[in-house]
């Protein structure tokens, strides 16, 4: 599957009369640009472990020194939190799942992806594996 | 990007939940904090509000930050703009090993 379609059900989802699909609009779109990065390095022989892997990736990224993907990785963290807050903190205030957050979820997440492609991917995965080598990780 | 912080600005005080401060205490982040909400009053014209929050992570065991909510007015690609020259920024400023615990998000309105 092509992990950006999760966007689309992003896009269904903004305009939902209900909260929750406003939270899972949010949640599809961490996860459309989460599973990009990890599909393309992983296509390129830099699997990210499947144990702690959306901290992994961001700590990989971050790693790499590289200016753009430093940035990268740290909105990917902070998406990530609004996810988590998504779909697990049912008593949070219900106006923070409004359809404009909903929006800069999914504005967020093409941006991020269309800094991965200006960088390139097979530029990111060297620079990650690169990043692990140097610090002796497995992957 | 306006740089510049209006006297409104100046005076958003952060709302600081008790875990999250107990948290900072912790982990000596106060000084980061202050840098990074610094970093917010500059590089967000809208800022209308910052609250951090404690944040225990459900699905990775024994992790645990700071969650930086700024809720901002403005256009939403502007607010998209003044996110991306926040974290270059912060990136800049604040050392990995104290971002990795901090996140940031922004509420716009």
């Amino acid at each position: 599957m092509d992990p950006w379609h999760f966007l689309i059900v992003a896009e269904q989802l903004r305009d939902s009369d209900l909260e929750a699909g406003r939270r899972s609009s949010i949640s599809r779109s961490y996860y459309a640009i989460y599973n990009e990065i990890v599909t393309s390095l992983g296509d390129r022989q830099v699997t990210v472990p499947e144990r702690d892997a959306h901290e992994k990736l961001c700590r990989w990224l971050a790693g790499t020194g590289d200016e753009a993907l430093v940035v990268l990785a740290e909105e990917l963290r902070g998406l990530r939190d609004d996810r988590i807050v998504a779909d697990y903190h049912m008593r949070a205030d219900p106006a923070r799942f409004s359809r404009l957050r909903a929006e800069r979820a999914l504005s967020q997440a093409r941006r991020m992806r269309q800094a991965f492609v200006s960088i390139g991917a097979d530029t990111v995965a060297g620079l990650v594996a690169d990043y692990l080598r140097r610090t002796r990780q497995m992957h | 990007m306006s740089t510049v912080v209006t006297s409104r600005q100046a005076r958003i005080v952060p709302t600081i939940d008790k875990a999250a401060a107990a948290f900072a205490d912790q982990h000596s982040l106060w000084q980061d904090l202050k840098l990074a909400i610094q970093l917010l009053r500059d590089k967000f014209p809208g800022l209308v509000a910052v609250r951090v929050d404690h944040m225990v992570d459900p699905e990775i065991p024994d992790y645990e930050h700071l969650y930086v909510q700024s809720t901002v007015a403005g256009d939403l690609e502007g607010i998209l703009d003044c996110e991306d020259a926040f974290f270059a920024a912060l990136c800049a400023c604040v050392g990995v090993e104290k971002r990795q615990f901090l996140t940031f998000t922004v509420i716009p309105i």
